[in-house]
């Protein structure tokens, strides 16, 4: 029997419960996903085992060059992914608002879908040459569509009845902006600017390993052309718990809070 | 509440020869006239498609009919020159709460005081009067989507009395709701009624609902939408539920609206 609360929510107990548990289920995978590694480096001749790759990652924490790799890395993720969203944003309600212009650009959202992230990067370089604007370029156009899309089906479920009420208390325009559109608004926002972020960081790396010379992409394919592939892995690993690290600590709180409305289902 | 001024007060709301609907033509409501007195509470009866949440529409100001006049305390209420800020206040209260889930209970009670010109340093006294007349003060803070259906009704009651309306429309408020939350909240709603002293226009389409509650009922029926029967409950407040006179004058009406209906049944497409 599922029930809603019907006292203000106490959100301390449920919410410590559901960390609990999350972090419990993420600490089995870890240990599962060890011994299956172990178990495949028995099998497979010359496969870097675990504490090689932490080895090599502990040194790649040590090495101060490094960091300029991740930090190049990050700064493309950063402005690849604000790029993306701030074109999106506006593209996504125009096509979800006007027939017209979904028409105009449908064609060119699916197109951009469609080519893998290597073929846009290769392409950018033919066009713009090696260096920073080709790959930024390339991860823009990659994310894009992801966002617009998401924004256009966000803003074609605006629920109507609740401009009926707005109408019938006589709210002001920029009320009813503030209040009634602009949150519905918010969650397809954030799923978008979540997306992005995500689409982003994994994408890089590809972009990074064929046409930059500083970031984790490019150290990653280096490491492999020299045959280390613990580094190689290690390098992998760590930019990924760093991304992961921003998803929880940054997102996840952020929506969160947006999202503190919503109802408390709980089983009884 | 009836009191011997009753019968000779001027008339509140008038409707005369209303004709509505969404398109010139096809009209949805045809030649419509009733009154309201100050302080009644009024049902307007009728199955699903007869036009009552357009008659409420077009009384809400919202909806200009297509023929026909509203007058509301001697003014035309929509031909009337009407500075902005000078529109009648009215509360409404919908079938499905229609709050804003992502803000508080008292946010959405803040928000329609603010439209109605209510200053922000009064907000918090107000809202918390009409919550504790509804019996939820504890949920000033709560989000709306963590309260029950029948809170959340109440919720949206509060809301349309905060603003002190001119009159109160309710579009079947309680149709959604389990028949025990409806029971409790028709009880409440009486005493609120009585309390504030509120003009409520109730829509509904159970008629056992409309006599508890209403000091007159008016009937609508479809093909071709209009006002067929108004009636009057004599019945004493304060009403029971169960009252043999209620169950006697739902049966009356029942009776009534089957000879109706079966002078309607031809043309009729299965609405109600």
């Amino acid at each position: 029997m599922v029930t809603v609360v019907s006292e203000a929510p106490t959100q301390a107990p449920a919410e410590s419960r559901k960390r609990a548990l999350s972090i419990l289920g993420v600490l089995a995978a870890l240990a599962g996903g060890v011994v299956i590694w172990y178990g495949v480096g028995l099998l497979v001749p010359r496969f870097p085992l675990a504490h090689e790759v932490v080895a090599s990652g502990w040194n790649l924490l040590v090495t101060p060059s490094s960091y300029v790799d991740l930090l190049a890395t990050f700064r493309r993720v950063l402005i690849g992914f604000v790029g993306a969203t701030i074109l999106g944003i506006p593209l996504g309600t125009l096509m979800g608002a006007s027939p017209i212009w979904r028409g105009l650009f449908k064609p060119w959202t699916i197109g951009a879908l469609s080519i893998p992230g290597p073929v846009a990067i290769i392409t950018a370089i033919l066009i713009l040459g090696i260096g920073e604007s080709s790959a930024l370029v390339a991860l823009v156009v990659s994310v894009l569509p992801y966002v617009s899309n998401i924004i256009m089906d966000s803003v074609g479920g605006l629920d109507h009845a609740l401009d009926d009420a707005a109408r019938v208390f006589r709210i002001s325009k920029r009320d009813k902006w503030r209040h009634v559109i602009a949150p519905q608004l918010l969650p397809g926002i954030f799923a978008a600017v979540r997306t992005a972020f995500a689409l982003s960081w994994k994408l890089v790396v590809v972009i990074e390993a064929l046409g930059t010379s500083r970031g984790v992409g490019s150290q990653m394919q280096r490491s492999f052309r020299v045959l280390d592939v613990a580094e190689g892995i290690a390098w992998a690993v760590l930019f990924t718990l760093i991304m992961w690290g921003v998803e929880v600590l940054v997102f996840k709180r952020i929506e969160s809070h947006l999202l503190r409305w919503r109802p408390e289902v709980r089983a009884i | 509440m009836q009191t011997t001024e009753e019968a000779t007060a001027p008339p509140f709301i008038e409707v005369e020869h209303l004709t509505t609907g969404y398109e010139p033509g096809k009209p949805v409501l045809s030649d419509v006239s009733l009154t309201v007195r100050q302080g009644e509470f009024v049902c307007i009866l009728g199955p699903s498609g007869c036009g009552k949440s357009t008659l409420l529409s077009t009384l809400s100001g919202l909806m200009p009919p297509l023929e026909g006049t509203i007058r509301i305390n001697q003014r035309d209420l929509y031909r009337d020159e009407i500075k902005k800020g000078e529109e009648p206040r009215l509360g409404y209260v919908f079938q499905d709460h229609r709050l804003l889930p992502w803000r508080t209970v008292a946010q959405n009670i803040s928000l329609v005081l603010k439209a109605a010109g209510v200053p922000d340093a009064d907000h918090e006294e107000i809202i918390r009067h009409y919550l504790r007349m509804l019996h939820i003060e504890q949920f000033y803070d709560s989000w709306p989507l963590n309260l029950s259906g029948g809170q959340r009704q109440r919720v949206s009651i509060a809301r349309a009395l905060a603003v002190d309306p001119l009159y109160v429309l309710m579009d079947e408020p309680f149709s959604t709701l389990d028949e025990v939350t409806a029971r409790t909240m028709r009880q409440e709603l009486l005493e609120v009624w009585s309390e504030s002293g509120k003009t409520i226009i109730f829509v509904t389409h159970s008629i056992r609902e409309a006599v508890f509650l209403a000091d007159r009922i008016f009937g609508l029926t479809t093909n071709p939408g209009r006002l067929y029967r108004t009636i009057d409950v004599d019945i004493p407040r304060i009403r029971d539920y169960e009252d043999l006179e209620i169950a006697q004058l739902e049966a009356e009406i029942i009776a009534d609206l089957l000879e109706e209906w079966g002078q309607a049944a031809p043309a009729r497409d299965g609405a109600g």
